[in-house]
């Protein structure tokens, strides 16, 4: 047997000079740690890190949603001086390298007495079960802790009892799986490890057993293939198979937020563009007169831009600049003289008169795009019917229980993924590419209070990364009776038509309207 | 072993020449040409990457932990980017975006594919080097501009790229809607062209060194599954890399020169309406996950291909099913070419699609459970030795089983309209393609570190890695499954703006300090590795008693491989415990009782010169012009 | 110069498969991929356009017909000279070689010329209206092409200068096989490109 060289048995005979080396190392390395751990309790007053103090000052739907405010940290009270963490770094650091000479004990017993003390695939085997046993407890104990936070039988939304089916369908089936084929893992490399004298069985195949195991999971994943198929069908195709009224919204994302549009009194979704979009006119709808406006607008900035590349290459611009980065220079204003000096720099090599160009350019295309559109009769007319004029523009989603909605996405910038995880819906966001998602809410938002707790509102989320407010882009989602719905929308202001605010017939019940007021209150906010 | 080298009558004194002139040190250790220290380059490039991409995900798991706290050090370390001590947003998108880019190509695909397929595939095929050394000179070189270019847009001053490793246009398209879309961007999109030159030059010597220049007797089906998996890994690679190249190009041009592939109907903030038009953002998807889906076998086959060999030796077994095996390699490297939509079910692209790339998906399934299955036959009545290398590998089908039946869930369209993006795509991936290929890579080095530098790594060191690591893996990853589940998005800076995810942060520290674990347990895997360079234990010429050809060189490197002539192969790579044999292994190169023995034909030399002429090649050129019209001379 | 380095390669395996051969073959299937995802793209691109009534339509412009020709011809220069090669008719390769490399630099001028009279017609690389990607396209994709002619007229230097040398003949046609294999590859890309764009537009 030529397999394992263990050192043959001698006498224990203990050698002094690996010995005097192994003492030596072990001495050095205790002597450094206390003294690290020494430094550490002199110079460390680390208090407990609060993970509670969360910002609830930051209102969830900001005013201003362009700006990004960094969180500031509480500096004063938890933040821990700059020496200790070096000193966490070194400590650590330390540490490993003490580790790795102390836990290298064995190769320096075996050098001392002359034979290796520790059958390291002994332990290494006992660890395996061992880790099995403890794994597969902590598994099961992570399904019943953690399982009970997940999103399960409770969906919200028709299709989403399909989707949970199906999930807790390829859930058994997966963990059978996993619990068969990691204890069988486990317990091969603990029972079958080595011992002297063993010799392991030559087993080069055996076709029946291969074809078993790939027939096996074949047949398991046609089920689960053809189960999703169904699902995935139901869900994508569900607008199509459908013949009653469908109730459109117009979900449009941009960095970082999301608004919703409603169709408004006419029941008609009307035209909007990217190209229409201005500061009053936020999702560009086709509105003639917002859209003349915007030309003038978009006229007038052109002349702006003019001016400038004027006098950049007058070169009074850069005189203006030279000037006030004297006067703050004479204040000694660093701040100031740095950004200066900055844009005196984009001046000089051109990029500012490149970007004064680059806007005429861009600017010019958009009038002309626009009046593409104005002058040509027909487009004009499918384009300015007046459909847009009533729609109603929303900071939160309304949406009637029991009815088919379907969302219709649009980004005005980049892409975004629009994803309800309560309705197990989801869907990308892509500029000029219109995308959709149909589903049917089947719990209101009062419900769901009663189950998540008072706190809980539906929200819906962005799920592709798309910019540095990324994490914070969310809009509320509200399910209602089509009544509620429909009290709400009354309250909303139509986006250009104003209209007064009528009270419908139906909020004579008082517990509507008590709910209605709420509401209002929310939007408001 | 001696006996197993073939005496060839015909020593060549070729071999000789070559010992003679001892190369200087810049180019034995720097523009070296030999296959053995190219893979060496290529490990401790990988290394030193892996140690970056580590130390950003501890970063960002700082910021995901204690996202209100302050740690003053990072404004000492970030500078601006860790102002008061806290990571900016876009910094943390930042890190995100160059942890994956790190892991998946510098890290998983050329550090574990480039240095195992350098070392390996002559060594194991039996072959003096590659192909073409200097090919295989200029792909490390290309690599390692590419890691510095990387690296340089940390130096940039609007940070580096940040919209996700897979940089999908609008987004990254446009410096105006992300800081990291500068130049951030642009350094990150030469990198990646430096890289994909770079594995294109590697996969073509690997492919071009295992189908031509095998040794006599080393027939296809008596290839490590190794090679095997190397072999496959460069198709794929050579498939698949060019389709980013493309799409790379592509994205240059619409951030560089004013085109609209990926663009269209973009209003920016601050910009105004864009006149890019008629773009397609989905095509550059299209185009990415080509690549993207074969890049994950890229990434996770050679570890495959590691694991089977290290777990057959060290089962003293021969691998169960050796050509089922290369049957399912084949089967996923062809299948996951027609797989990559599933990427993108959710894209709005049309659902007919969606359906079919869900049953091509699922397939997948099948050779992968096929291979587990052989693992867990091949442990079966095995002699298992725990070597570090085996416990990899033993780590690596246990990450291969967790992470690929979450695979299951997420291949199913249906499924994933819910998961897409979620915290459970992050522990999935990160389980079956992470874990599992980071470990094949330790695995690999574990068990080849002899053979790389010639001494022994620390086996106790080693076991404690092993557990640090495995269980700090888990620790980390298993917890986000149930995160994802219960819809928690990822790629999000911090999770306290939504009360909803407050009952997650607990969760979040847990992981946190777990990752922090098994980043100190890397320190020891660092320490042993430099280490055991300098002062490890001398090897011996075949540690592992091993069957196949690369123990059959001495420990000592040379040039060429093999002292004498290379030995011929006469047997499978992993004849383990015959019955008919006292030892339980039995060398490829060994000649067994009444074989026949294989005889090397001795090379020929060509004069390169035309019948030796010599003739002034000016006077030949111009004279050529005669020729022409005249009959052959 | 006899190899004195790897004894185990080259020179003595005469198939198409010897080592550096292989290389190129696969270098081309590499570069096929490259030219197989611009045209489905370009594919994607026109039938999302031409469903969205915006893609531009435009006659390729003659010179790219040219350079269709020149390359054609050249490739049959290329073939002569490797023929030259294989009947040890040293003397002739070099010129044939020279033709070749001259054919192939009046392709590139050729593909100025048409990039000009696409200029004329108003196409620019950088697109204003959105069919107007029928135009980018047709720039990148060539200007890919042109690329890759740039390398083998590199590869055709170094084939005159070693022919020159008396180094390409009957038995050491590695050199100018890799050659004509790139050379060939090249002339075929362009005619299916051509071949593509002309009835994909």
């Amino acid at each position: 047997m030529r397999q394992l060289k263990h050192r043959p048995t001698k006498q224990v005979q203990v050698r002094m000079k690996p010995f005097l080396k192994f003492t030596f190392k072990l001495t050095l390395a205790l002597v450094i740690l206390t003294g690290a751990a020494f430094f550490m309790s002199k110079s460390i007053d680390i208090k407990g890190i609060s993970t509670e103090q969360l910002s609830a000052s930051k209102p969830f739907f900001g005013a201003d949603e362009y700006a990004y405010e960094a969180p500031k940290a509480d500096t004063a009270e938890s933040a821990i001086s700059s020496k200790v963490n070096w000193a966490i770094l070194g400590f650590t650091i330390l540490m490993v390298l003490v580790l790795a000479n102390a836990f290298d004990i064995s190769k320096y017993t075996a050098k001392i007495t002359g034979r290796e003390t520790v059958n390291q695939n002994n332990v290494n085997k006992w660890t395996m079960l061992i880790f099995m046993v403890v794994g597969l407890i902590a598994t099961i104990w992570e399904y019943s802790a953690h399982g009970k936070l997940i999103l399960l039988n409770d969906s919200a939304s028709a299709h989403g009892v399909d989707y949970d089916s199906m999930f807790t369908m390829t859930l058994i089936v997966t963990s059978i799986v996993f619990f068969a084929t990691q204890f069988l893992l486990f317990w091969f490399s603990f029972k079958y490890a080595h011992k002297d004298g063993q010799k392991a069985l030559y087993l080069a195949h055996n076709n029946r057993l291969e074809v078993f195991w790939t027939i096996i999971p074949a047949i398991v994943l046609t089920l689960l293939v053809l189960r999703g198929h169904q699902t995935w069908r139901s869900v994508v195709y569900a607008e199509e198979n459908h013949n009653g009224k469908i109730h459109n919204i117009e979900i449009f994302a941009y960095q970082f937020g999301w608004k919703a549009r409603y169709a408004g009194d006419d029941g008609i979704m009307g035209i909007a563009d990217y190209k229409f979009i201005s500061g009053k006119n936020e999702l560009g709808l086709a509105f003639k007169p917002e859209v003349d406006s915007l030309i003038v607008e978009l006229k007038a900035q052109i002349e702006g831009e003019k001016i400038v590349i004027n006098d950049i290459k007058s070169g009074a611009a850069l005189a203006a600049l030279k000037s006030s980065f004297a006067e703050v220079e004479n204040l000694r204003d660093y701040k100031n003289m740095e950004s200066i000096q900055k844009e005196i720099e984009s001046l000089n090599n051109g990029e500012k008169l490149d970007e004064a160009e680059a806007s005429i350019k861009r600017k010019t295309k958009q009038i002309e795009r626009i009046l593409a559109i104005q002058n040509n009769s027909k487009q004009f007319a499918s384009t300015f019917n007046g459909a847009a004029n009533d729609d109603v523009i929303t900071q939160e989603i309304h949406i009637a229980i029991d009815t088919l909605v379907t969302f219709n996405f649009r980004s005005k910038d980049i892409i975004h993924s629009a994803w309800l995880p309560h309705m197990r819906a989801q869907m990308n966001v892509v500029p000029g590419m219109p995308t959709k998602f149909t589903f049917r809410p089947t719990k209101t938002s009062v419900e769901a209070k009663k189950e998540f707790g008072e706190t809980f509102e539906y929200y819906l989320y962005c799920n592709k990364i798309c910019g540095v407010s990324h994490y914070n882009m969310k809009i509320k989602v509200v399910v209602e009776s089509q009544a509620e719905v429909d009290a709400w929308l009354a309250t909303q202001q139509p986006a250009f038509i104003k209209k007064p605010i009528v009270v419908p017939a139906i909020m004579n019940n008082s517990d509507t309207m008590m709910q209605a007021d709420k509401t209002k209150k929310l939007a408001i906010n | 072993m001696s006996t197993s080298i073939i005496k060839d009558t015909h020593a060549t004194d070729s071999h000789a020449h070559h010992e003679h002139h001892e190369p200087s040190f810049l180019f034995k250790y720097v523009f070296s040409t030999d296959h053995k220290m190219i893979s060496k380059q290529f490990l401790i490039t990988g290394i030193i990457m892996g140690c970056f991409g580590m130390g950003m995900s501890l970063l960002f798991r700082l910021q995901l932990a204690w996202p209100d706290q302050a740690f003053p050090i990072l404004e000492t370390l970030l500078g601006k980017w860790g102002k008061d001590g806290k990571i900016d947003p876009n910094f943390y998108m930042a890190l995100v975006t160059i942890h994956g880019t790190i892991m998946v190509f510098y890290v998983l695909t050329a550090g574990l594919s480039g240095t195992f397929s350098n070392l390996l595939i002559p060594l194991q095929v039996g072959a003096r080097d590659m192909a073409s050394p200097f090919m295989n000179m200029l792909s490390y070189w290309f690599f390692f501009l590419s890691s510095c270019v990387l690296m340089s847009s940390f130096f940039a001053e609007t940070g580096p790229a940040s919209s996700g490793w897979t940089v999908y246009p609008p987004l990254s398209a446009l410096s105006k809607a992300m800081p990291g879309s500068g130049l951030g961007t642009t350094l990150w999109l030469v990198a990646i062209i430096l890289f994909i030159v770079s594995a294109l030059l590697g996969g073509i010597n690997y492919i071009t060194t295992v189908l031509n220049m095998r040794t006599k007797g080393m027939t296809m089906n008596r290839l490590p599954l190794t090679i095997w998996a190397f072999l496959l890994t460069a198709i794929l690679g050579l498939l698949s890399f060019p389709v980013l190249l493309g799409a790379g190009l592509l994205l240059i041009f619409d951030r560089s020169f004013g085109t609209s592939f990926y663009l269209s109907d973009i209003h920016l903030n601050g910009v105004g309406a864009l006149t890019n038009s008629g773009g397609s953002p989905v095509l550059y998807q299209h185009l990415f996950w080509f690549l993207g889906h074969p890049e994950v076998y890229i990434i996770l086959m050679p570890a495959l291909g590691i694991s089977s060999e290290v777990i057959s030796t060290n089962a003293r077994k021969p691998i169960f099913g050796y050509t089922a095996m290369v049957i399912s390699l084949i089967g996923i490297s062809f299948l996951s070419f027609i797989v990559w939509g599933h990427h993108m079910f959710i894209t709005g692209m049309n659902p007919f699609l969606g359906t079919m790339f869900m049953y091509v998906t699922l397939i997948i399934a099948v050779p992968s459970a096929v291979k587990t299955f052989n693992y867990l036959a091949t442990l079966w009545r095995g002699n298992i030795r725990f070597t570090p290398a085996m416990m990899f590998a033993i780590g690596l089908v246990s990450f291969f089983i967790t992470g690929g039946l979450t695979g299951i869930y997420l291949g199913n369209a249906a499924l994933d309209i819910q998961m897409h993006d979620s915290y459970f795509v992050v522990a999935h991936f990160h389980l079956v393609m992470g874990s599992a290929a980071i470990f094949g890579m330790f695995a690999g080095i574990y068990h080849w570190f002899p053979k790389m530098f010639g001494k022994m790594m620390n086996k106790t060191l080693g076991n404690l890695h092993f557990w640090l690591t495995f269980i700090s893996a888990y620790l980390v990853f298993f917890p986000m499954h149930f995160m994802g589940l219960a819809g928690v998005p990822r790629r999000y800076y911090q999770f306290s703006l939504i009360p909803e995810f407050e009952i997650w942060m607990n969760v979040n520290i847990f992981i946190t300090i777990s990752a922090f674990l098994g980043g100190i347990a890397q320190l020891l895997f660092l320490y042993n590795f430099f280490n055991s360079i300098f002062r490890g234990e001398k090897a011996t010429q075949n540690p592992w008693l091993s069957n196949t050809l690369e123990w059959s060189t001495q420990v000592k490197h040379i040039h060429g491989n093999w002292d004498g002539d290379i030995p011929a192969v006469y047997r499978g790579p992993h004849e383990y415990s015959r019955p008919d044999r006292e030892l339980d292994y039995f060398p490829q190169h060994e000649i067994g009782d009444g074989e026949p023995e294989h005889y090397h034909a001795p090379s020929t030399q060509v004069d390169t010169v035309f019948e030796g002429k010599k003739e002034k090649a000016s006077a030949v050129f111009f004279s050529s012009f005669a020729a022409l019209f005249m009959k052959k001379a | 110069m006899p190899q004195t380095i790897q004894p185990q390669m080259s020179a003595n395996k005469k198939s198409i498969f010897n080592e550096k051969t292989f290389i190129i073959w696969l270098f081309i299937v590499a570069s096929s991929m490259l030219f197989i995802a611009f045209s489905s793209a370009y594919w994607v691109h026109k039938t999302d356009g031409i469903r969205n009534n915006a893609w531009f339509e435009f006659e390729l412009p003659i010179q790219f017909w040219v350079s269709a020709v020149i390359v054609i011809i050249s490739s049959i220069f290329m073939q002569l000279a490797y023929k030259a090669a294989t009947n040890d008719d040293v003397y002739k390769v070099p010129s044939l070689l020279t033709i070749t490399f001259i054919l192939g630099v009046s392709f590139c001028v050729s593909q100025f010329y048409a990039y000009f009279a696409l200029v004329d017609m108003g196409l620019y690389l950088s697109n204003k209206e959105a069919g107007e990607i029928s135009a980018s396209f047709v720039y990148v994709i060539s200007g890919a092409h042109l690329l890759h002619i740039v390398g083998g007229l590199v590869l055709l230097l170094v084939a005159i200068i070693k022919s020159s040398r008396l180094e390409v003949h009957k038995k050491n046609l590695v050199f100018i096989n890799i050659c004509k294999t790139y050379w060939h590859f090249l002339g075929i890309v362009w005619i299916f490109l051509i071949l593509f764009l002309y009835f994909a537009k």
